[in-house]
């Protein structure tokens, strides 16, 4: 039986991992509060995974995004999605060249490190379509030419939750492509307060770059080799199946409120957030702990509700919160 | 010899020519008579209800037969009224009358009844003899008196009666028998019910004498108990082990501090036993310290493949124990 020396493990954790409290430093500097939003950024960033958030307006989170790539020396991209933008918008398109008498390729705002999509649900679905799938394929392809995307490469797009009118709303499969959803809330009093100081200072801090890219995949190289034990394995697999066949983990009254479960994609993201996030507690291996701290944001975009569940304003965070309560932790 | 010949031969024919002897008896040339003669009827009964049935007898006299052919009337159709009020039910039929083997007379006879009441006389009825000689005679039988009664109703004491209620069947013992074996039966099952449920509810078994179940500390304590003598540590089963180890003292908080431990992770446990510090005396900082270390270790050992030292799972064990007896000690003496 293979044995893990355990402290050579985490002992190499804490030495990988010493970046993340540097950058979280550099990021607070700038993003007051909004700590779940910094932890989550870094998940998606170390679990190379993209993130979906959803805030009202004016919640810092093209600041925090921005200040994720500044801290890593890294390309960013801002696309404000509009009703009208088309697919060539983003991925680029061929020109033509009168000088070359040649068609030379223009590359769009995606072939950056992280990209902010910003109210994604605005464009129609042939734009959105586009993002995505270079999203999956990490590639985009320009007439005859096919380009890798920059590594790291992460996209955070957000969504508001008001004002659905005049929006193409994000279809179950496309949605499952987002590793994480973030539910991005607004800040407590007291951060409020400094948030008002600094605007009215007109000092606004800027986040120094600490860290390359090469960094972060170096990192999450070191991510995927935490251990995770198959009693780990198999909580992850009765949580993602709790979600599709309720009545079998003593929650019948779940059954008519869930309209489809989550896919193995679910069980995968969980699996790799959950050790991102071991990682950031610098730790070698994966607790349960890590897996309910990320549960919450792999799961609640790949739940589907039924209209009886919609009437009696039952949100997937109950249903999440049932089968946590209900699957026995090892 | 000739009374034989008349039994024999004669009288037989007679019986069998009867239609063709009333179709020749219109015949008027062979109706010739020496004069009609009056005989005697008699009815069996002379007084009849209505709707009752009576038979007319007619006896013709001795000797008689002897002389000739006798020829009956026909009636076209049955029933045929024979006068007003009274209707012959059959035709004229002939039968003899022995005694002693010996032919004695020759009766015709007639069956009336009656729908309406009062007294009729009967009309004579004429019997045809045609002699061997040729000569003819009409025999008159007279006619009786028949009086028809109808039943007396009585209208001016008359009362009229309800309708008779449905017969009541009377009821068997087997049926009572049956009756009371369902009722038995049921009473028996809704028992039976009742008992389930009060047993379920107090949480006993649903047979047999009810075993104290002990206190949450006694029943950790034997599991740590069982799993220091068996000494499944140095059976290469770390994981095993611990698994027992942290599920022996979830079971234990559960039972203690009603926590739902077994859905809880070792953070969230040691999170719940420092919100109920302020209520509970017994869970000082530092035993909660002892319990934090024995559950990391157990994490460790379960999920980090770690494979603790001899000492270190000894040690994990005395951990278990002290956390269990030093937060048992209150219940021990509440029980007191």
């Amino acid at each position: 039986m293979e044995t893990v020396n355990i402290k050579e493990l985490n002992e190499r954790i804490q030495r990988e991992s010493a970046f993340v409290d540097i950058m979280t430093l550099e990021m607070s500097k700038v993003i007051v509060g909004q700590k779940q939003l910094v932890e989550n950024l870094l998940i998606g960033l170390l679990a190379n995974g993209h993130i979906l958030l959803e805030g009202v307006p004016g919640l810092a989170k093209t600041l925090a995004i921005r200040t994720l790539a500044s801290v890593v020396d890294a390309k960013f991209s801002r696309i404000q999605f509009t009703p009208d933008l088309l697919p060539a918008d983003l991925i680029g398109t061929l020109i033509y060249s009168q000088r070359t008498e040649e068609f030379q390729v223009k590359k769009g705002p995606l072939f950056a490190n992280f990209i902010l999509a910003d109210e994604i649900n605005r464009s129609p679905a042939k734009v959105q379509s586009a993002l995505l799938e270079a999203m999956q394929e990490r590639q985009i392809t320009i007439g005859e030419h096919t380009f890798p995307l920059p590594e790291p490469f992460l996209v955070l797009a957000t969504q508001n939750p008001i004002e659905q009118e005049g929006t193409y709303p994000l279809p179950e499969a496309q949605v499952d492509r987002f590793m994480l959803k973030v539910i991005v809330d607004y800040p407590k009093k007291d951060e409020e307060k400094l948030i008002i100081r600094m605007n009215n200072s007109g000092e606004f801090p800027t986040a120094a770059t600490v860290l390359k890219p090469a960094d972060i995949r170096k990192a999450r190289e070191v991510v995927r080799e935490v251990y995770m034990d198959e009693k780990i394995e198999k909580y992850i697999v009765d949580l993602v199946c709790a979600t599709r066949r309720p009545e079998e983990y003593k929650l019948p009254e779940l059954k008519s409120l869930i309209a489809y479960g989550s896919s193995p994609r679910a069980s995968i993201s969980l699996a790799i957030a959950s050790k991102a996030y071991a990682f950031i507690r610098r730790r070698g291996y994966v607790i349960p702990e890590d897996v309910r701290a990320v549960a919450y944001e792999v799961l609640r975009h790949r739940i589907g509700l039924t209209y009886e569940a919609e009437a009696e304003n039952i949100v997937s965070e109950n249903i999440i919160t049932s089968i946590i309560n209900a699957v026995e932790v090892p | 010899m000739m009374k034989r010949f008349l039994l024999q031969w004669f009288f037989p024919a007679l019986l069998i020519m009867m239609p063709h002897i009333s179709v020749a008896r219109q015949d008027p040339a062979t109706v010739q008579g020496k004069g009609d003669s009056v005989l005697g009827s008699v009815l069996e009964k002379d007084s009849i209800l209505i709707g009752d049935q009576v038979w007319w007898n007619m006896t013709l006299p001795p000797g008689i037969w002897t002389e000739g052919i006798i020829e009956t009337p026909e009636f076209p159709s049955l029933p045929f009224e024979i006068t007003r009020g009274i209707e012959a039910l059959s035709g004229v039929r002939l039968d003899s009358v022995f005694r002693k083997k010996n032919l004695e007379s020759i009766r015709a006879r007639i069956l009336l009844t009656s729908f309406d009441s009062g007294s009729y006389q009967l009309p004579p009825v004429p019997v045809r003899l045609l002699r061997q000689d040729g000569t003819a005679d009409t025999l008159w039988f007279k006619g009786p008196l028949l009086k028809v009664q109808t039943i007396p109703v009585d209208t001016t004491s008359f009362e009229p009666y309800g309708l008779k209620p449905q017969m009541r069947y009377p009821i068997t013992t087997g049926e009572i028998l049956a009756l009371a074996g369902i009722v038995a039966l049921v009473t028996g099952l809704v028992f039976l019910a009742l008992y389930i449920i009060r047993r379920r509810r107090k949480n006993l078994p649903l047979f047999g004498p009810v075993r104290p179940k002990d206190p949450p500390h006694i029943a950790a304590l034997k599991v740590l108990e069982n799993m220091r003598r068996q000494e499944i540590w140095k059976k290469q089963k770390a994981k095993l082990y611990y698994t027992l180890l942290t599920d022996t003292i979830r079971v234990y908080l559960r039972d203690r501090w009603g926590m739902q431990a077994m859905e809880l992770t070792s953070g969230e446990m040691i999170a719940s036993l420092e919100q109920r510090q302020p209520e509970d005396p017994l869970l000082s900082g530092k035993i909660i310290e002892v319990l934090r270390e024995m559950l990391s270790m157990g994490d460790l050992a379960k999920f980090a493949k770690y494979t603790p030292s001899e000492s270190e799972n000894e040690e994990s064990l005395r951990q278990a124990v002290r956390f269990v007896t030093e937060t048992a000690r209150y219940e021990e003496e509440k029980e007191e």
